[in-house]
């Protein structure tokens, strides 16, 4: 996911890439629902991607092995399997894979949290009052398009190569995301429900409470989703130009000494955790938004 | 008592075309625990109707008043079923019931009884903790219609409630409905496009045609409660029949009801 988007696009493209790909699985459940495809359709298609996936990393043991290209360019999958062993139990710049993992994750995990939280209080005062929305939304259509790669240098120049500009651009980048999501989900609150709890006599703060709030949540949830995807491609970006530790300087690193089996190693090991991320707020979801394309 | 008194409504034209008159001039007046239907195509102004009285939107001119007081808003004296039962996902079925008592009284000070007792009447209180979504079509308005009574309205206004489901599912709800209005007798605005259902249902059957949306015709229902279906098949239904599609089509009525 953050691998095929490439940070150099901008945290955008592969936003948009990965909301496709939410869309994709959608569509392919639905398609399994409808063939009414239970254990039998599913092992077939499982079989499918295993197979594919296996005759990749076959025809690159081949390709590797033929010495298509040098060693250094195109490390075999043995290799990348002992520099994984390598990297976990030895270490790579003087910290194990775990390690280096775990501070990248702990960066986006706070910048991705404190947008989250700050972009759906905006979102809902943007959407109920209009003087707000107005002062704000300018701001975010002009930020939108600008590649969160772009503000790398200046965070450097203000702020060093320390914690603090690698959070702030997570923060930067999910933050228009979690509001725009959390704002189109106000606007798409079903009318009938929010007739329902006035002809009930609740007063605006109850409409607000009771029916805006829960309403919005499965919107919420796609933008945190997204903007969690976006936190992750932003930070490997940044620690890609200026950090000392974590993934994206591995790589980066790791490409300064031309040990491409490293390189594999932690784009891997990007891609992994991405995934694993995301799972874990897919979890979440399903536990605080059960309704979820139900109702 | 309702009392609709010259309300008018008209939305104004956008991008250049003239505006639309959604509701010509209208005059009545409903007792209380009457069952009024409203019957009549889309664009006759019925949903308007409704909105106005519910409070959802103001007249152009003209006024409803409720027991003497002018509507200047929505209320909990006016209960609103929809077409979609509109239930929120993220409460039981129980506590969708309960939701207004909730809003008045706070979570703690609901009557749990009443909320019972209306599970039981609906036939929900197996489904008490079930989620509305996993509940039929059919079922999850019967959780709309008991949210909506349970806090007790004057008046019950419902806007193509059996709209949406099958044949089956609709004449068992309409038996529902009037098993209920005997027990609870709300004053009842309902509204459809069924000329059937609204013979079958009102003592009193408002008949509206479109451009502009105008009250056409007011027929009093002559047939005896408790109402069944097999009514449909009596003269007297038939008699009610034509009356009114003699007015929604008045070159076709002898062709279909002849």
């Amino acid at each position: 996911m953050s691998i095929r988007g490439g940070p150099a696009l901008g945290g955008i493209q592969s936003a948009q890439d990965q909301a496709d790909d939410a869309a994709l699985q959608a569509d392919a459940q639905l398609a399994d629902a409808a063939r009414g495809a239970g254990g039998d359709g599913r092992w077939r298609r499982r079989l499918v991607s295993v197979t594919v996936a296996a005759a990749l990393v076959a025809l690159w043991a081949i390709v590797a092995a033929l010495r298509v290209f040098g060693r250094a360019e195109l490390p075999t999958p043995l290799r990348v399997v002992h520099d994984f062993v390598h990297a976990v139990v030895q270490g790579y710049g003087g910290h194990s894979l775990l390690a280096q993992a775990q501070i990248s994750v702990e960066r986006v995990v706070v910048g991705f949290i404190a947008a989250a939280f700050l972009g759906v209080v905006v979102g809902m005062f943007m959407a109920i009052i209009p003087v707000v929305h107005d002062a704000i939304d300018p701001m975010l259509q002009f930020l939108r398009p600008i590649p969160p790669l772009a503000f790398i240098p200046l965070l450097v120049t203000w702020f060093g190569i320390g914690e603090l500009p690698k959070v702030l651009l997570i923060f930067f980048c999910t933050l228009p995301i979690v509001i725009l999501n959390t704002l189109s989900g106000v606007r798409g609150t079903q009318k009938s429900r929010l007739r329902v709890a006035q002809c009930l006599g609740a007063s605006r703060a109850q409409t607000l409470r009771h029916v805006i709030l829960p309403s919005v949540l499965p919107e919420v949830f796609t933008g945190m989703r997204v903007g969690l995807g976006v936190s992750w491609t932003c930070l490997v970006a940044a620690e890609m130009v200026a950090a000392s530790r974590g993934l994206g300087w591995m790589v980066l690193q790791a490409g300064h000494y031309l040990q491409s089996g490293m390189i594999f190693v932690a784009i891997i090991t990007i891609g992994v955790v991405g995934f694993l991320m995301d799972f874990a707020l897919r979890l979440i979801e399903q536990r605080v938004v059960p309704w979820k394309g139900k109702a | 008592m309702i009392q609709i008194e010259g309300v008018r409504k008209v939305f104004p034209g956008r991008a250049g075309n003239p505006p639309t008159v959604a509701l010509e001039e209208m005059h009545t007046q409903i007792e209380d625990s009457q069952f009024i239907t409203v019957v009549g195509p889309s664009g006759c102004g019925k949903t308007t109707l409704l909105n106005i009285i519910a409070g959802f939107e103001a007249p152009t001119a003209g006024s409803v008043l409720v027991d003497g007081q002018a509507v200047m808003g929505p209320a909990a004296d006016r209960a609103v079923v929809f077409q979609q039962p509109s239930l929120y996902p993220w409460l039981n079925v129980r506590n969708n019931v309960s939701f207004g008592l909730t809003l008045k009284h706070g979570r703690r000070g609901v009557d749990h009884k009443r909320v019972d007792e209306i599970l039981e009447i609906m036939g929900l209180s197996q489904f008490a903790r079930h989620a509305p979504y996993e509940l039929s079509g059919g079922m999850q308005q019967r959780v709309a219609i008991a949210r909506a009574l349970v806090v007790q309205p004057k008046i019950l206004l419902m806007d193509e409630p059996f709209g949406a489901l099958d044949a089956q599912t609709r004449g068992d709800m309409q038996a529902f409905l009037l098993q209920l209005w005997r027990r609870l007798r709300p004053t009842v605005l309902f509204i459809t496009h069924d000329v059937e259902e609204a013979i079958l249902l009102g003592d009193r059957v408002l008949v509206m045609t479109p451009r502009p949306g105008r009250l056409a015709e007011e027929i009093t229902v002559e047939l005896e409660r408790p109402r069944e279906y097999a009514m449909v098949l009596t003269d007297g239904f038939t008699v009610h029949k034509r009356q009114i599609l003699r007015v929604l089509r008045p070159d076709q009525t002898e062709l279909h009801a002849g």
